[in-house]
């Protein structure tokens, strides 16, 4: 191997090869016969690699602007883990204002890399810790060696992937990866990124980025908002509801319009009793019926008909009044009540009477009749609680299997339990 | 809370005015939803007044 002025000539093939990286390139593969080799006196021998150019997205030297920097791309190479041997790809990119930086990409998911100075865990050695204000968890910790390489690096590509255990720990979309060594470290930070976006920034057709499959494992599962919004805004509309219904239940009109008793003689010789006129004021509200029925080991039948004196506009429904009681071995059971409730929706204000159609039986001759105005009832706002909570049950149930799935390839899962 | 959120989150706030908005409609009106009460409304018979009617 020769070279001046940033240029070197490939061991094998003795190609020039001109040095992107100019001084800083410690490592490259030769344009013409794609050997790897190091510049400089590194004793090492050069190899080669089986092609696997389709693994590569974006050429080496093309340029892309991420968080307003621009970056070119100056390597390339497909690493695989050496226990499950799944394979990924690295970009090294690197931007003369803010030095190097990687691209790493896996079953479609994007992730940008960057080195930062220190140790996020503070030199404890833990799997899970707080770092600028995310939680971080152990995703994954592995070896790995480089199956492909093209282009250039400012490190033995080779050397560093095979002699550092990596470990990965993440807080979804962001990551922190450290590569360890007998004699280096390495923390870098890194956030996901949709394979759009990179796309975009590095003005590649979409068409041409590698599908995104499954469940990146730091691939955020809803960037529109967050759960803490989320929350916060559930909490907001239900209060909201329930301001509402108390609104609503304390300035209730809840009037009594019409009482009367009534003994089985009132209907003579008819089978039907009418009662007197009385008016439901304040527009389209409800009308509650309250009848009692003092019956004891028997049943009341009896059916109504609200009938409007104006428009001859009816509304029949039926109530039943039972109770029964006795004593079993010495305890005394009741069944039923004395009482029964029926509420009609939506009646319109007007002058109104009941004709009231009795059954009574052999020991019951007597029953009673409430009707109230404009009473105040709670079903609604509690299908409206639970109308307003479907949304967010359905975020958290869905997060939950999405976040089950995105560990399911991780040995540290928090999921995991034998079985 | 940012805009972002609200952007985001802008299908469940629309859902959530309209719930509320009926529901405080329904209150209004004496709307139950659910109503254990089956009523059967019998439009302008004629029969207005009291009218003597057998038992069915």
């Amino acid at each position: 191997m020769s070279g001046n002025n940033h240029n070197v000539s490939c061991p094998k093939c003795s190609a020039e090869n001109q040095l992107r990286g100019k001084a800083l390139t410690v490592a490259l593969t030769c344009k013409a016969c794609g050997t790897y080799f190091r510049t400089g006196k590194w004793n090492k021998a050069a190899a080669e690699f089986q092609h696997l150019k389709e693994y590569q997205a974006i050429p080496i030297g093309t340029r892309g602007k991420i968080d307003n920097f621009v970056y070119e791309v100056m390597g390339f190479v497909v690493k695989q883990e050496t226990r499950y041997h799944f394979k990924w790809c690295e970009y090294l990119l690197f931007s003369p204002y803010r030095g190097y930086a990687f691209l790493s990409e896996y079953d479609g998911h994007w992730n940008f890399l960057w080195p930062i100075e220190g140790d996020p865990r503070n030199n404890i050695k833990v799997d899970d810790f707080n770092y600028e204000g995310a939680e971080y968890r152990l995703y994954q910790k592995y070896n790995a060696q480089v199956v492909f390489a093209k282009g250039e690096f400012f490190f033995d590509v080779l050397d560093v992937t095979e002699s550092t255990v990596n470990s990965e720990f993440i807080a979804p979309p962001y990551m922190l990866a450290l590569e360890k060594s007998n004699d280096s470290v390495l923390w870098c930070q890194g956030e996901y990124f949709k394979p759009k976006e990179i796309a975009e920034a590095f003005s590649i057709p979409l068409s041409k980025m590698p599908p995104r499959q499954g469940v990146g494992y730091t691939q955020p599962f809803n960037s529109s908002y967050s759960d803490k919004a989320l929350i916060l805004f559930s909490v907001l509309v239900f209060l909201t509801t329930l301001l509402a219904q108390l609104t609503m239940s304390s300035s209730a009109e809840d009037k009594v319009v019409f009482q009367h008793d009534y003994h089985d003689t009132d209907l003579q010789d008819q089978k039907m009793i009418a009662t007197s006129s009385f008016d439901l004021t304040g527009g389209m509200r409800n009308v509650e019926f309250y009848i009692y029925a003092p019956v004891e080991n028997n049943w009341f039948f009896t059916e109504f008909s609200l009938i409007n004196d104006d428009t001859g506009d009816e509304y029949n429904f039926t109530e039943e009044v039972e109770f029964y009681s006795g004593y079993d071995e010495g305890y005394r059971w009741t069944e039923g009540t004395h009482t029964a409730e029926a509420i009609l929706s939506m009646i319109p204000a007007g002058r109104y009477h009941i004709n009231i159609y009795p059954e009574f039986n052999f020991n019951n001759h007597a029953f009673s009749v409430t009707v109230k105005r404009d009473v105040p009832v709670s079903t609604n706002f509690y299908l409206t609680a639970i109308g307003l909570l479907l949304f967010p049950a359905f975020y958290f149930v869905r997060k939950h299997y999405r976040e089950r799935k995105r560990w399911s390839d991780s040995d540290y899962s928090p999921y995991y339990t034998e079985e | 809370m940012n805009w972002d959120d609200i952007k985001g989150l802008r299908y469940f706030i629309i859902y959530s005015i309209l719930l509320i908005g009926f529901f405080i409609y329904s209150g209004m009106v004496g709307w139950l939803w659910f109503n254990p009460t089956k009523a059967e409304p019998v439009r302008g018979t004629g029969r207005s007044g009291h009218v003597y009617r057998y038992h069915k």
